[in-house]
């Protein structure tokens, strides 16, 4: 097959990993340590890496996966002199910042990781390949092979796709937690031995969706993923309609809406410094979808509001809708200068529509808002349609959401 | 009123608010393609003077509540109209400790801050026929000299060139070192291998954007059109 084919076939493979970053690393190289978007795609993600698989050819049956062994897709791999040739002649042309490597299983995991390394040893020692790294870590390798991983990597991500031992079990009858969670346990105590080993840390995947789990079970396993891995990011995929349907039925549209609440929970957990029993209080199971996490907990906890906006603290600044940490900044500083009022609120760039109902400038509230949580849930609401301009003619097949 | 007018380039534009700084009264900065005589003011040219400009860009991270070198610079790369007497403006109300936050300076700051954070991704090189690697850009804003020092540790180990199309202006970068030149709009024949590699970073491209996701508002919002035409994957 052309080399044009087989990448776009093993880049199809490696897209439903939503990995992206390129920042943080601590590799001591030209251009610092910043992330850079060089693109987005259609799907509006951003590109930094070239992102692709080794192969898509995989001795496992995961059910969720494209790759799995029942299916019968064409199956390829690129040699590990073309994906580094790729991602020089990428890099030169500033079109990525590095190259994020996955790889399907085949043969055995310690076959496909020794053709990963190949990859990477190219890049890194016959071309003083000077960019981004991310390797994936494939489950059940050894440590020695991991070790090795590390230090040509920059970031290693570990996937563990379904968020409970049962759903692995189920859809993975192939991998057991051990093959994933000893790996992620052998790369950070490495991180935290070494110095340069694996620069940027490491991160994982988790699929929304595909298995029965909620809300809640999801961001407790990812509090203590943060915990005891102190991962530098863990990715939230909606599952698309991709596996086995025998096994994963009824999933018609990618719960989208659900990944973002997640991506928001995960924010609020890691720069808003809320607790996890206040991003999701003890005795709900979901989270709402019809309102952000903050905002959510604003309404449950009123009696916090409303902040006095020239006194409150940085993080009391924090737990206000509308209100992040750049902009909370911003205020401790602007005050220092003069009392504000709304309208410099609003030219610190604070997002007037969500936090007017909860603070105040100098003991005021802007008159005629209402004070109490009931009313000003609706406020704060998506709207659930849009007005649309009605179509002269309506699209074969009816109108489309 | 007295009026200012400096020679438009940057040393001139720091000599001009340095003196301007000194002077009582009410104040006006101009550049000499901006000036347009008025019937009551006193226009006077202030030549750049080098060392003075550098003195004050001492002063400008020193003797001021804050380190302004950077807002300063930026506004003047934004090219906007009356850039001088906004930013004399805002020296004058740090100098006085008034507030300046929301100040038009520090929108431009942040403009240019922001454009070229975007450049740093979205420029693109080609390899051309004599071996160096070519980009040309149409940036709202003067940004070359900005993106220069970040392309020159990158691409320390080749040649490569970036052109502001606009501006007629590219810098020229060569083993960490760079210089900006003059250089009108012309094209450069490609190099052999460029199409086939060109070719397959679009395919890569496409093949990346899952189906079931599609979001061309969202694509639409961080790669604003007028960058597209100087984008390999979507030109």
């Amino acid at each position: 097959m052309e080399l044009v084919d087989r990448l776009k076939i093993l880049t199809a493979g490696a897209r439903y990993d939503a990995s992206c970053v390129s920042s943080g690393s601590r590799r001591k190289k030209a251009g610092g340590s910043m992330g850079i978007c060089h693109s987005w795609t259609e799907d509006g993600r951003c590109v930094s890496l070239l992102k692709i698989l080794q192969t898509n050819d995989c001795i496992y049956n995961c059910r969720y996966c494209v790759h799995r062994t029942d299916t019968d897709g064409p199956r390829t791999s690129l040699s590990a002199r073309e994906i580094a040739e790729l991602t020089v002649n990428f890099y030169r042309r500033n079109y990525i910042e590095g190259l994020f490597l996955s790889s399907a299983v085949r043969g055995s995991p310690a076959q496909a990781m020794e053709t990963m390394l190949a990859s990477v040893k190219i890049l890194r020692e016959e071309y003083k390949f000077p960019g981004y790294i991310h390797l994936k870590g494939i489950p059940g390798v050894d440590e020695s092979l991991l070790k090795k991983a590390g230090y040509f990597a920059d970031r290693m991500s570990v996937n563990i796709e379904l968020p409970s031992a049962e759903s692995l079990k189920k859809l993975a009858p192939q991998k057991k937690p051990a093959d994933i969670f000893n790996p992620m346990h052998f790369l950070e105590k490495n991180r935290r031995e070494e110095k340069g080993f694996l620069g940027a840390g490491q991160s994982t995947q988790l699929i929304i969706g595909a298995s029965p789990e909620s809300d809640r079970e999801i961001i407790s396993l990812a509090s203590y993923l943060y915990g005891k891995f102190s991962l530098s990011r863990i990715f939230y995929s909606a599952y698309m309609p991709t596996g086995d349907p025998r096994y994963i039925p009824g999933v018609q549209n990618p719960p989208l809406l659900r990944e973002h609440r997640l991506y928001q929970a995960d924010w609020l957990f890691r720069f808003y410094h809320f607790s996890f029993d206040e991003i999701i209080p003890p005795g709900q199971n979901d989270l709402e979808t019809e309102l952000d996490p903050k905002s959510a907990w604003a309404l449950r906890n009123f009696w916090f509001f409303p902040v006095e906006v020239n006194q409150a603290s940085y993080r009391e600044l924090l737990k206000i809708p509308g209100i992040g940490p750049v902009s909370a900044r911003r205020i401790i500083k602007a005050r220092k200068e003069r009392t504000l009022d709304f309208s410099h609120l609003k030219k610190l760039g604070i997002i007037m529509k969500r936090a007017c109902f909860f603070v105040t400038c100098g003991g005021r509230r802007i008159p005629g808002l209402p004070s109490d949580p009931d009313h000003i849930r609706p406020f704060l609401t998506m709207p659930v349609s849009r007005p649309r301009q009605p179509r002269l003619f309506a699209p074969p097949g009816g109108e489309r959401f | 009123m007295k009026e200012l007018v400096y020679d438009g380039s940057f040393p001139g534009f720091l000599t001009v608010l340095g003196k301007a700084l000194t002077e009582k009264g009410e104040i006006q900065i101009w550049s000499e393609d901006e000036y347009r005589p008025s019937l009551f003011g006193t226009a006077q040219k202030v030549k750049a003077d080098l060392d003075f400009a550098l003195e004050f860009k001492k002063k400008l991270v020193f003797d001021f509540p804050e380190p302004v070198y950077r807002p300063v610079l930026y506004a003047y790369l934004a090219e906007e109209e009356g850039t001088g007497n906004l930013v004399f403006d805002f020296l004058h109300k740090l100098k006085r400790k008034e507030a300046v936050f929301a100040h038009r300076v520090g929108e431009l700051c942040q403009g240019v801050t922001r454009e070229k954070v975007r450049m740093l991704g979205f420029v693109r090189f080609r390899k051309v026929e004599s071996g160096y690697f070519y980009a040309s850009i149409r940036p709202k804003y003067n940004i070359i000299g900005l993106l220069a020092p970040h392309f020159a540790s990158r691409q320390a180990n080749h040649q490569w060139v970036i052109h502001d199309l606009d501006r007629e202006m590219a810098v020229l970068g060569r083993e960490k070192d760079w210089e900006i030149k003059p250089l009108p709009p012309i094209k450069f024949p490609e190099d052999i291998a460029e199409e086939e590699i060109q070719k397959l970073w679009r395919e890569h491209f496409k093949a990346l954007s899952v189906p079931g996701r599609i979001n061309r508002k969202r694509q639409n919002n961080l790669v604003p059109r007028r960058y597209w035409p100087h984008l390999t994957e979507k030109g």
